[in-house]
């Protein structure tokens, strides 16, 4: 009997024993949870779909915009954000349609991809117009969950995963394997442009659709440089290939004209192409039909309504872009090139003597019918819409106005540099609160665009004779 | 024999003490963690037609000065910093922000305009298996202004959660030790 009870308790000694020795047992012995840090690339491509109805009725600047991933991300063949994680963009851009029949618009902007623990920075947005309507306001921008969005990776982000399988290091670390010395070499000698980089693009010639036809090329060129690091891969200049993938001119009954235009490729420093995306799509401007018809029946004291039957003989207006305007494409696939070929093929950088050109510009698209010119204390003549002038000035610092006591714009000159400034307060963006000057310095390419069709003004300035003291003076009232 | 008969007995209890304690150290870490909630203000499309977004503002403040001063454990979204939304947001996706913030359960108040009231506001309270618990409603059509109607209403939503705070949905973070939710600061 007593040998019964020892037994019995030395069998569950011994039972329970072996129980805890595997409850406490190492957890990297039986499951190593080891860990990678995995790198994920800019520029990696992230499908996305919108998880809320974004509407221009109640969304506001900056507020945040629910995302989920479309398509899992992997990094070789780790995951590291599995479809349905969350992404957040920002509504960065929101305005409600008005009575004149301008639609709602609404602009969001990817911001972060929740990646495990880690918030991957994106690059890429999505917007919205409603619909113009005639006597009637315009529709609210709605963009509808599930409408899908790529963007990209906007920096090399580091991720920390859980990885299943593979060697753990002993400290149960196991990291992504070092690149071998010859991989080492080869990324040293190699320059990657990202997939998803930003290109902007001019337009060089204007474009408007009762002219275009479906197929027709367009005039494209890259309007900065595009760099990795510090070397070009992308020039200015460097032509893009781009057509007209839809048009349709603007018929009665107010019918606005529209033309859709596809960017397909751009052409590398080394000579090779890489593909372009950006597909966008243009109406023509409203009529504000009603508002000139209401004016018509008022200054005619009702007269004019006898012609209201015909008013649906009336055309809306064609989808136009006008020459400079600005497009913004991304790359559509990462480009590999050689370091030793693009070192060799950089630009020469600028240098340039003797006086500076600066050209005023009035562009037909604003609504003004003159403006002075002020460089200094010197008035230079006024400027009517549609006109430009050139003037010669030696290098240094100017103030610019468009009245004599009027704010200035402060430009300081390079020898030899050509310059563009264009006159207008449409465009003219200035901090709230600020008052704006009028005058915009604008990209050399752009303002050599917009000026291209403009009349000579119809006065000289013969600046590089006039004094330089009275041609740079700061006037007392600027800021 | 009896000592065959022992060595069973020995095994079977070992076998017992072995199961007992590994569901012991297996059990949810939901029950043993601090609760914390999440509580999210959904604009609904009526009021969005019918009522002005001030009014909306004013319920979601007052929402959440309510879990405040009654000193609920609040789960904060750290990564999106969401409390609200205007526009249609399905209730997956709020779900999926809950998940996200950590919380254990999802505190979802919608807000209408039906055409014969004032104001309507129903809290659900959720948990993260996605699962009901329990709902509230409050609503005001008397009265000659809309204000009154939306302080009426608040007022009755008050009287109706304060019988629920400290259980499920409400969890008081005063009685979850070493909790360490942030209440989200309210426009002053």
């Amino acid at each position: 009997m007593k040998a019964a009870f020892w037994s019995l308790v030395s069998a569950f000694i011994l039972f329970a024993g072996i129980s805890q020795a595997q409850q406490s047992a190492p957890e990297g012995v039986n499951s190593p949870p080891s860990t990678a840090k995995l790198v994920l690339r800019n520029g990696t491509a992230v499908n996305l779909k919108l998880a809320q109805n974004v509407n221009s009725r109640t969304a506001r600047e900056d507020e945040p915009v629910e995302f989920v991933l479309a398509e899992a991300v992997k990094v070789g063949d780790v995951l590291v954000a599995d479809v349905g994680s969350r992404a957040i963009g920002t509504v960065i851009h929101s305005a409600r349609p008005n009575f004149e029949g301008d639609p709602g618009e609404i602009a969001v902007k990817l911001t972060f991809l929740k990646a495990g623990k880690t918030k991957v920075p994106l690059r890429g947005s999505t917007f919205e117009i409603g619909n113009t309507r005639v006597m009637l306001r315009g529709t609210q921008a709605l963009i509808k969950q599930g409408t899908p969005v790529k963007a990209y990776v906007d920096a090399d982000t580091e991720i920390e995963m859980p990885v299943p399988t593979g060697p753990a290091s002993p400290s149960g670390e196991a990291i992504e394997p070092q690149p071998s010395v010859d991989e080492a070499a080869q990324n040293a000698s190699q320059v990657r442009l990202p997939n998803g980089t930003p290109v902007w693009l001019l337009l060089t010639e204007p474009l408007s659709s009762n002219t275009v036809k479906v197929g027709d090329s367009i005039k494209l060129q890259v309007l900065e440089d595009v760099k990795t690091g510090d070397l070009v891969v992308i020039p200015a200049r460097t032509p893009a290939i781009a057509r007209i993938s839809e048009a349709k001119s603007a018929g009665m009954a107010w019918h606005k004209g529209q033309m859709a235009i596809r960017v397909e490729s751009v052409t590398l420093i080394d000579q090779e192409a890489v593909p372009l995306e950006l597909a966008t799509k243009l109406a023509g401007e409203p009529t504000n039909a009603l508002n000139n018809w209401a004016g018509a029946i008022l200054e005619t004291q009702g007269l004019a309504l006898f012609a209201l039957p015909f008013a649906p003989l009336q055309h809306g207006n064609q989808a136009k872009l006008r020459r400079g305007a600005v497009l913004e494409a991304v790359t559509g696939a990462e480009a590999v090139l050689d370091r030793g070929t693009v070192e060799a093929l950089q630009p020469e950088p600028f240098h340039g003597t003797g006086p500076a050109a600066v050209t005023f510009y009035f562009p037909t698209f604003e609504r003004a019918r003159f403006h002075e010119i002020w460089i200094g204390s010197v008035r230079l003549g006024n400027l009517k819409e549609g006109r430009k002038i050139l003037c010669q000035l030696p290098p240094g610092r100017y103030s610019l106005r468009l009245r004599k006591k009027a704010r200035s714009e402060v430009v300081v000159l390079e020898p030899g540099a050509e310059y563009y400034v264009r006159l207008g307060f449409l465009q003219a963006l200035v901090a709230p609160g600020v008052e704006a000057t009028g005058l915009t310095m604008v990209a050399h390419d752009i303002g050599e665009m917009e000026s291209m069709d403009l009349r000579p003004a119809g006065f000289q300035a013969d600046t590089i004779k006039m004094s330089a003291a009275s041609l740079q003076e700061e006037p007392a009232v600027s800021k | 024999m009896t000592l065959r008969l022992s060595i069973l007995i020995g095994f079977v209890l070992a076998i017992l003490f072995l199961f007992s304690s590994e569901a012991f150290s297996q059990a949810p870490t939901s029950a043993s963690g601090p609760q914390t909630v999440f509580v999210f203000v959904q604009r609904a499309s009526s009021h969005v037609k019918y009522s002005k977004p001030a009014v909306f503002h004013d319920v979601l403040d007052d929402l959440m000065g309510y879990v405040k001063q009654k000193n609920v454990a609040m789960a904060s979204d750290e990564f999106g910093n969401r409390t609200h939304s205007e526009d249609e947001m399905p209730l997956a996706t709020v779900q999926g922000i809950a998940r996200d913030s950590g919380a254990t359960y999802l505190l979802y108040a919608l807000v209408e305009r039906p055409v014969t009231k004032w104001i309507k506001v129903t809290v659900r309270c959720y948990d993260m298996a996605g699962q009901q618990l329990w709902q509230e409603e409050a609503a005001s059509g008397g009265g000659l202004s809309g204000e009154h109607g939306l302080r009426v209403t608040l007022d009755r939503l008050h009287e109706q959660l304060d019988k629920r705070i400290g259980q499920a949905g409400l969890p008081l973070a005063a009685l979850v030790a070493g909790s360490t939710q942030t209440v989200p600061q309210l426009p002053q």
